[in-house]
């Protein structure tokens, strides 16, 4: 049932190999590159922290931190056992899941949003979030009372969650009109919700006591300082069901590239789709703010540096993104408390000041095609 | 078979689609003709699940808006009027969405379909193209070679498939106008079903079985191309005087303006 229209004098301009064998090799040849670079990206990862685990004001060599878990803690005295094991490991730990949540919100963000500038900070996720947390940090022992002593640790996770998912949800239902989003709409509708969650934080902050004001401004500059395994504990199950429904939502994005009705034409259930997304954007960036406070532009940086090496299948994509993202976080990290050793830098400076430049750089590179 | 039977579509408090009755047959090209804002590509996304309707609609006895998404997809496929990709997919990524919600095919049967659409669209070798970086003509065969890769077979199961396409030759030159044409043509002359919404008289009249008219959202004539195709009917649905003259050789219809002097 081939037409018999293109059968001669199509010059298609590259060479005529056979059919099945040429396209397959396209695909093969992607895949291979693909499993290089995951490979690459694991073993990077596992450098990263065990780098960062051991680099900082007070040294620990890697190879006797290494063979200190190989071996038990033979290798290590006590002192530099608890450094590492009990302050140094839950913070790396911490930072990789941490950076690992926020590059795939912002990968998962970009294919719901079909837009590669979409990232739970600049659109307001993240401030929706904070919103959310600083309810519980001031209001933990007047209003919020009852929860956070139901809650216990997870009251703070939880909160930063449904904040965050307020926010997405109210950002989708205002960007998006018969589903196409508008750039401009989006990030002006994410200024505006970010600012409205600002003055409402402010507001908290008005009213916080000198106690809570102090575990405020620890918390909003954006810091991995303070990890520990309780922490983490806490923070792992609204963070980790986030992390690990993004990968079945690959397909339906792909499709989503297409736009909202031709994922629909393909068999996609949309509407199940946007709320999984959502949800999954919402867990994981609501449980990184929860920890971490502001960390800004890892969920732009990790997801275009794959999309350039890789492609932009998500099957691909948010898993690299992940490790990517987890990777950069756990170096900037070590970076924040080595460059100014004994003193610490707050680690969201650090992000930004490297987003930032990075994010004009896409945005110079794409000028063209967006029409903004 | 297609049909509806009093399909009716309000938008936003407006009726723009109302009392539409038609059937249409597996082995056949319906085409849907009208002047802008008729209704045509409005018809076309409440038959493919798209819009909600009042009215009955159904596809091989199935209502549409009971049927789920995914089993929709396995009946038809759709060519929107245009489409844009977000991210930077290659040709053949964006032909391999065709099979996006069917998990169960082996991966060399996935490259194997995904070099046949494109061969039938004729961009055999584009597989490892940029999608952005071809031109619009290029990019609308890539996306009817992604409607062909869901949908490669005019009858599967016993069953015919069907084709919608709304405008799939807006923007190629004439040669691929034919062809593409020609393709849905014989995709239904292969057991399948064809709708498309079409702008070009002529090119209707070549290749379409049947024709329904439409006028601000209500049906003007539907039925076999040779019944519908008439001065009068074109006239009332177009508003602007038409001449249907028929070529010597073959006794095919041609469309001209009243104004042109033959």
């Amino acid at each position: 049932m081939t037409s018999t229209f293109f059968s001669d004098g199509e010059d298609t301009g590259t060479g005529r190999k056979p059919r099945s064998a040429f396209s397959g090799s396209v695909l093969d040849a992607r895949k291979r590159r693909v499993r290089l670079a995951m490979i690459a990206l694991v073993m990077l990862s596992l450098a990263a922290v065990a780098y960062a685990a051991t680099a900082g004001a007070s040294d620990v060599s890697t190879p006797r931190f290494l063979l200190g878990l190989v071996t038990g803690d033979a290798a290590m005295d006590i002192r530099e056992r608890s450094v590492v094991l009990d302050i140094r490991l839950p913070r790396v730990l911490m930072g990789f899941l941490v950076g690992a949540s926020l590059a795939v919100s912002g990968a998962v963000m970009q294919g719901l949003f079909r837009n590669p500038l979409a990232d739970p900070g600049l659109t307001g996720v993240s401030a929706g979030a904070s919103l959310g947390a600083v309810l519980i940090i001031v209001l933990g022992n007047g209003f919020a009372a009852p929860i956070v002593s139901m809650m216990g640790v997870f009251a703070l996770p939880l909160a930063a969650f449904l904040g965050g998912l307020a926010s997405t949800s109210a950002l989708y239902a205002i960007a998006t009109r018969q589903g196409q989003t508008s750039v401009a709409v989006l990030l002006l509708a994410g200024i505006a919700l970010g600012t409205l969650s600002s003055a409402l934080t402010g507001f908290l902050i008005f009213l916080a006591d000198d106690r809570q004001l102090r575990d405020l401004t620890f918390w909003g500059m954006g810091s991995l300082a303070g990890s520990n395994w309780m922490k983490l504990g806490a923070a792992i199950p609204v963070m980790l069901p986030g992390l690990v429904a993004a990968p079945f939502l690959a397909r339906g994005l792909n499709a989503l590239a297409l736009g909202e009705a031709s994922a629909f034409h393909l068999g996609i259930s949309v509407q199940k789709l946007k709320r999984y997304a959502i949800a999954s954007v919402a867990a994981a960036t609501g449980a990184s703010v929860a920890i971490s406070g502001g960390i800004g532009f890892i969920g732009i940086i990790a997801p275009h540096l794959v999309r350039l090496a890789i492609g932009p299948d998500h099957r691909s994509l948010l898993p690299s993104s992940a490790l990517l993202g987890g990777m950069l976080l756990v170096l900037a990290d070590a970076a924040a408390r080595t460059l100014v050793a004994p003193a610490e830098l707050p680690i969201g400076i650090l992000t930004a000041a490297a987003g930032g430049p990075f994010f004009l750089w896409i945005l110079l590179r794409n000028r063209g095609q967006m029409a903004l | 078979m297609i049909s509806t039977k009093n399909l009716s579509v309000r938008l936003s408090g407006r009726t723009v689609l109302s009392d539409v009755s038609i059937s249409a047959l597996p082995g056949r090209v319906l085409a849907i003709a009208g002047p802008n804002g008729s209704g045509k590509s409005t018809l076309l996304k409440a038959l493919s699940g798209e819009l909600p309707y009042q009215g009955e609609a159904s596809i091989n006895g199935r209502s549409v808006s009971g049927t789920d998404p995914l089993a929709l997809s396995q009946l038809r496929g759709v060519l929107p009027q245009s489409s844009s990709v977000a991210f930077p997919f290659s040709v053949a990524e964006v032909v391999s969405f065709g099979l996006v919600a069917s998990r169960h095919h082996r991966k060399t049967e996935a490259s194997g379909r995904i070099a046949e659409a494109l061969s039938r669209v004729g961009l055999h070798g584009y597989e490892a193209r940029s999608y952005l970086e071809l031109s619009g003509g290029e990019q609308q065969r890539v996306q009817l070679a992604r409607v062909l890769c869901q949908i490669p077979k005019p009858v599967e199961e016993g069953e015919p498939r069907w084709l919608f396409l709304d405008e799939p030759v807006s923007s190629l030159d004439i040669r691929h106008q034919l062809a593409i044409m020609q393709l849905a043509r014989d995709f239904a002359r292969a057991g399948g079903g064809v709708i498309a919404v079409m702008h070009d008289l002529n090119l209707t009249a070549l290749f379409a079985d049947d024709l329904l008219l439409l006028k601000s959202g209500e049906m003007v004539g539907a039925g076999p191309l040779a019944e519908i195709m008439h001065d009068h009917l074109l006239d009332k649905a177009f508003s602007c005087a038409l001449k249907v003259n028929r070529v010597p050789e073959g006794d095919l219809p041609f469309v001209l303006p009243h104004t042109v002097g033959i």
